[in-house]
């Protein structure tokens, strides 16, 4: 079947190279883009409900650091979580500082500081 | 009879007396050559910024167009070009399977087959209030789109024909002032559906993050269907240069 083509405002028949050239051009499609992920800021309580579920830390580790910890750097992360009063983004000091003072004291390994940031919320 | 009045001027009953040039010269709306004929000077061209050219579609069922800048404005080229104004109305093709799809011209007849251009758009659509957002990108194949949600209704549709109406601004220019080759749309269509009122949608095709760009469109653009032997057969385009220096 004939084919045409509209050139300088006139209709021209299109050639047999030039209807291959269109129909490769028409058969181009999109491809979606990956978008990076948009991480949503945590209140406190999910934050530490994340790091209880994804360490994960057992019930009497979360007591631990929460309540009865006498260790320094434990103390600490208690008081900068009580000080906080905005939402917790996922690049703040607050979370590096925090999960490497639980690293430190041996409540998290490495493997459970990924598996957080790994499954931290996102929009 | 012919013949001739020797004079050199012309004076109405107490008016102004009018003296023919008795020189050759050029220096207004009359003139006299070295033979003495008086001439009408050439008329004065005047100068525009903006050129333009009329697409009518209706039956036309053609499966692509191609506009060249020169059909806005002869010898006009990528320097004196600003930018491009497209404006479309009521563009639908004969098979559903419809996209309106640009690619840049080199040279006539030859498209810009290369070069990335990553698109966002925002839809709503007709079938409910419903939207729909996304980005995607051209897999480095020099094109760009209206529509991008998803394909438009045929010519003759049971719901209304695709309509395709955008208002687009169209950069050129790769690279260099005022920025790479970018297409911006404004516009509307009837999706291929059972959908009473139209989808709208704005979109941008623009540069996909570091990645190379089409070529400057140099020698002008061409707007065709998608869909295996579908053919645009109603509808109308209005493409605009607009130039940096008027001509």
């Amino acid at each position: 079947m004939a084919l045409y083509k509209m050139v300088r405002g006139e209709r021209v028949e299109m050639t047999a190279e030039e209807i291959q050239k269109h129909e490769a051009d028409q058969a181009q499609g999109t491809e979606p883009v990956e978008l990076d992920p948009v991480y949503r800021d945590l209140s406190d309580v999910e934050f530490m409900g994340l790091v209880r579920k994804a360490g994960p830390l057992t019930p009497a580790q979360f007591v631990e650091i929460m309540q009865t910890s006498t260790v320094d750097a434990v103390v600490m992360l208690r008081i900068m979580l009580s000080m906080n009063k905005a939402g917790i983004a996922r690049d703040a000091e607050l979370v590096g500082e925090g999960l490497q003072i639980l690293t430190t004291v041996e409540y998290l390994n490495e493997e459970g500081v990924d598996r957080i940031m790994g499954a931290w919320p996102v929009e | 009879m012919t013949g001739k009045i020797i004079t050199d001027s012309l004076q109405r009953p107490n008016g102004d007396t009018f003296t023919f040039p008795m020189v050759v010269g050029t220096g207004g709306p009359l003139s006299v050559d070295a033979t003495g004929q008086m001439l009408f000077a050439p008329p004065v061209v005047q100068t525009k910024r903006r050129h333009s050219t009329l697409i009518d579609l209706h039956n036309a069922d053609v499966a692509y167009v191609d506009v060249l800048w020169d059909d806005l404005l002869t010898g006009l080229d990528l320097s004196n070009l600003a930018f491009v104004e497209m404006k479309a109305v009521g563009i639908s093709a004969s098979l559903a399977v419809g996209r309106v799809k640009f690619k840049g011209l080199s040279a006539p007849g030859v498209t810009i087959d290369t070069g990335y251009m990553g698109g966002t758009h925002s839809t709503k659509y007709g079938s409910s209030s419903s939207r729909a957002d996304g980005i995607v990108h051209n897999s480095n194949q020099g094109w760009f789109q209206f529509v991008n949600y998803t394909d438009m209704a045929q010519t003759g549709h049971a719901y209304g024909n695709g309509n395709a109406k955008f208002d687009a601004i169209l950069c050129p220019h790769a690279g260099d002032a005022p920025g790479h080759v970018s297409c911006h749309f404004n516009g509307s269509y009837h999706q291929n559906g059972n959908y009473l009122a139209p989808n709208t949608e704005t979109s941008a095709w623009a540069s996909y993050g570091n990645n190379a760009g089409p070529a400057s469109f140099a020698a002008g653009i061409r707007m065709y269907t998608t869909g295996s032997a579908s053919v645009f057969n109603r509808g109308t385009l209005e493409v605009t240069a607009v130039l940096k220096v008027e001509a």
